[in-house]
């Protein structure tokens, strides 16, 4: 019993705290959802957010990249995209391919996958975008 | 009895005199309103005011009074993922002491001048995210009729007519208080123009973009010849009608189709005027600066000058009837699209008062002409120059060039221009120059090599970013001069043949614009030169006051610190090196005022954090203040006076600060 509680504890404290991507958490974002972001990148955001750099809009790769959003929730990049992106037609890109782009920014720069998919916008509230050491 | 009527004659003279100086303010109403009725001061677009409760006397003394965010927070109360871009574009009027503005998600919003709190909001219709999602735009405008007070804005596809007490749309406009501004294209390419509208005689003139085809709409790169052209259009202030039609590219039977070979007007378009319109209201002419044809930089399909491209066109604002008009580019290929605005001002040339029109260009050159009768103000010649080598093309073996009034950017590229900082990285600068052609302005663009070590195109001074763009332009009634706020910044044109099967046009720019898979992309904020700094000399960004009274330059200065803390430059004690981005200018009684642009601008070749706003002597160019604002300027400046105070307020944006606008006024 005494195991159980702490287990449960050990749970509950996780579904309070953020998730950052460590060590010894699971994946942030789905493999599978990542790649569906990566399609959709090269479609739409490639060509103004090149990840080699050098492109009209910000990059969003790299130290560019952290610079802006190294300790935000992952939910405050959702809400950018999903507001002013793309730039001809802002709010035109569903929520659950913003989910999978936001997946394949962090897969991007570094935060680990691994098999549980977000689902929806709030479970981006319990991520927060953390520069890998 | 003569000495009597001598004396009531004279009286009746001073009368007459007093009552022309006033009618003569009226004309420009602010003197006597302190308001700002356009975005750039009035709808001669001369980003000037006559207010000198702000001047050189007391200027330190003025603070940062009010900041409001870009986005209204009840806003937020029901879309909580709604968030603005750092690009707020929108400056405010000020009429009937409120400020009205487009917001960072193209809304409008009524806010106090003295405190810059909320009177009302535009509500999104539906209310979802979607719809209320948005970019800014620059600016929206006024219209009445004695009774009825209305905002005309344009968002999306759509021109609003909002009741200027409520915020309400008013319903009789259009269909529910808007009209779509979309096109006929066969991609149902949406509207889009970022000026906003300009109502003048009951009229509202759109241009804008919006003609489908290559890259969304500019004429810019991309594969394809086809697209629509973007015409300008005219419609009813009260119901929205639209009332008249200009055709950019002239059809079958109206001058100047014959300037489109190889039946090219059939399926050639683009040729927005996307820089903002000014107006006339007392002649009765809109003056319409017209852009580049598909594709900006390969024109092998449309031998011809290319009649209204790059063209500055006078309309009669009742009927959209051509009074006259000029060709400052014939058959671009540089993407030189006239991009600032046609800025309207009285000046004295040899002793004759002439009623002008100034115009700049990315070119750097500032035409100008009486702008009842399109005459040029100092002759205009056309002279040779070079002929493009690209398989196919076709080149105007002349061009426009102004006598007078000398260019305000640097034009041509050579071996001089290379930076020298110190003799290494001049060495440096040459080896890299070796993989470019250099060459006088209007040298064409070149072939791009296969090989990563072939050349790389011509390198064109200025670029396609210009040296002049929208953000260039004030002028001073009073003195006539005109301030040309520009940049310095190369673009490389190297073309190859298409060969991708979805093409349509014989070249394009080298693949992946400008670098090849694998190397890197040259960057806008870095440069192309060696270590990452620009390839040419400074300034990099300037300011020009011309003096067109006698077609000179007066004085002209770097506006800013620029990049003189690289690592390899903070060590050699520079001068100003100019920064390159975008700052619009405010001209009023003594000050020329210019805020340092943000990186959050389009190109993002601004200030990245916090920036500076600073204060010149409008005679000299001689900085007399500055002081902090929290992000760079991401429109122009405007000021006012409420309830007895004068202001100036500045749309600012940046990546740490999110956007919104920043009001200064004395204690």
């Amino acid at each position: 019993m005494q195991l159980l509680y702490i287990g449960v504890s050990a749970v509950a404290l996780l579904g309070l705290g953020m998730l950052t991507g460590g060590a010894d958490e699971p994946g942030l974002y789905s493999t599978a959802q990542a790649k569906k972001g990566s399609a959709l990148y090269s479609e739409k955001c490639l060509s103004c957010h090149d990840p080699a750099g050098g492109s009209w809009g910000p990059n969003l790769k790299g130290d560019d990249f952290w610079e802006t959003w190294n300790g935000k929730p992952a939910r405050a990049l959702y809400s950018k995209i999903i507001s002013t992106m793309p730039q001809e037609d802002p709010g035109s890109i569903p929520e659950k391919d913003v989910i999978n782009l936001v997946s394949y920014i962090m897969q991007l720069n570094g935060l680990p996958g691994g098999d549980k998919t977000i689902q929806s916008a709030d479970e981006l509230n319990k991520i927060k975008l953390q520069k890998p050491k | 009895m003569k000495v009597e009527i001598t004396k009531a004659f004279a009286a009746c003279g001073c009368v007459a005199l007093l009552l022309g100086g006033i009618a003569s303010l009226r004309a420009k109403e602010k003197p006597l309103l302190g308001e700002a009725p356009y975005f750039g001061g009035d709808k001669t677009l001369d980003r000037y005011s006559p207010l000198a409760q702000i001047n050189a006397s007391n200027i330190k003394d003025l603070k940062l009074v009010w900041e409001r965010p870009s986005l209204d927070a009840e806003y937020k109360e029901h879309f909580p993922d709604l968030t603005p871009s750092n690009y707020l574009r929108g400056t405010p009027i000020m009429i009937g002491n409120v400020l009205y503005s487009p917001d960072g998600v193209g809304l409008v919003e009524a806010f106090d001048p003295a405190s810059g709190k909320t009177k009302w909001i535009q509500k999104p219709f539906p209310a979802t995210l979607k719809e209320a999602a948005g970019e800014s735009y620059r600016t929206v405008d006024f219209w009445s009729d004695g009774k009825e007070k209305r905002i005309f804005s344009v968002r999306g596809e759509y021109l609003y007519c909002i009741d200027a007490k409520t915020g309400e749309v008013v319903n009789e406009f259009g269909e529910h208080g808007r009209i779509s501004l979309n096109r006929n294209t066969p991609d149902h390419a949406r509207y889009f123009g970022w000026n906003g509208p300009l109502v003048v005689n009951g009229v509202i003139i759109m241009g804008g973009n919006g003609g489908g085809g290559p890259e969304g709409g500019y004429g810019d790169g991309g594969l394809q010849k086809e697209a629509r052209p973007e015409d300008a259009r005219g419609f009813d202030a009260r119901t929205g009608k639209l009332l008249w039609t200009f055709h950019v590219l002239p059809q079958p039977g109206e001058p100047g189709n014959d300037t489109w070979g190889l039946d090219s007007w059939k399926y050639v378009g683009n040729m927005a005027a996307w820089a903002p319109l000014t107006a006339d209201a007392k002649l009765g002419y809109v003056y319409i600066p017209f852009s580049a044809p598909t594709n900006s930089w390969y024109g092998g399909h449309r031998p011809g000058i290319n009649l209204y491209s790059d063209s500055l066109v006078a309309l009669e604002i009742k009927t959209g009837k051509l009074m006259w008009y000029y060709q400052l580019i014939h058959h671009d290929i540089w993407e030189y699209d006239i991009a600032s605005a046609p800025v309207l001002g009285d000046i004295t040339v040899a002793g004759k008062r002439i009623h002008a029109v100034m115009q700049a260009s990315k070119n750097g050159f500032l035409y100008v002409f009486d702008r009842r009768t399109g005459k040029p103000v100092w002759p205009i010649e056309e002279r040779p120059v070079p002929k493009s080598t690209i398989p196919g093309e076709w080149t105007s073996p002349t061009q426009p060039f102004p006598t007078k009034p000398p260019a305000f950017d640097r034009q041509g590229s050579s071996e001089a221009d290379l930076i020298d900082f110190t003799p290494e990285l001049h060495v440096k600068a040459v080896a890299l120059s070796k993989q470019y052609v250099l060459g006088p302005l209007y040298t064409p663009p070149s072939l791009k090599s296969d090989s990563p070590d072939g050349m790389k195109g011509t390198l064109a001074i200025p670029g396609g970013w210009g040296a002049g763009n929208w953000n260039t332009g004030a002028f001073d009634p009073e003195t006539g001069i005109y301030y040309a706020v520009s940049r310095t910044e190369p673009g490389v044109y190297g073309m190859m043949k298409t060969d991708d099967p979805k093409a349509t046009i014989d070249y394009a720019f080298g693949e992946a614009h400008e670098h090849r898979p694998g190397e890197p992309r040259p960057d806008y904020r870095r440069g192309i030169g060696p270590e990452g700094l620009p390839l040419i000399k400074p300034p990099y960004g300037r300011v020009t006051a011309l003096d067109l009274n006698k077609g000179e330059i007066l004085w002209q200065v770097a506006n800013g610190d620029g990049i003189r803390n690289h690592p390899l430059l903070k060590d050699l004690n520079l001068p100003p090196l100019g920064s390159p981005g975008r700052p619009a200018a405010l001209v009023t009684k003594t000050l020329l005022f210019l805020p340092e642009s943000s990186d959050a601008i389009m190109g993002g070749a601004g200030v990245a954090g916090p920036s500076k706003l600073r204060a010149y002597d409008k005679r000299t160019g001689a900085v007399v203040w500055d002081t902090d604002l929290p992000a760079g300027a991401t429109g122009g400046p405007i000021t006012y006076m409420s309830e007895g105070k004068q202001y100036v307020v500045v749309p600012v944006g940046g990546k740490k600060y999110g956007s919104g606008w920043v009001a200064f006024a004395l204690p």
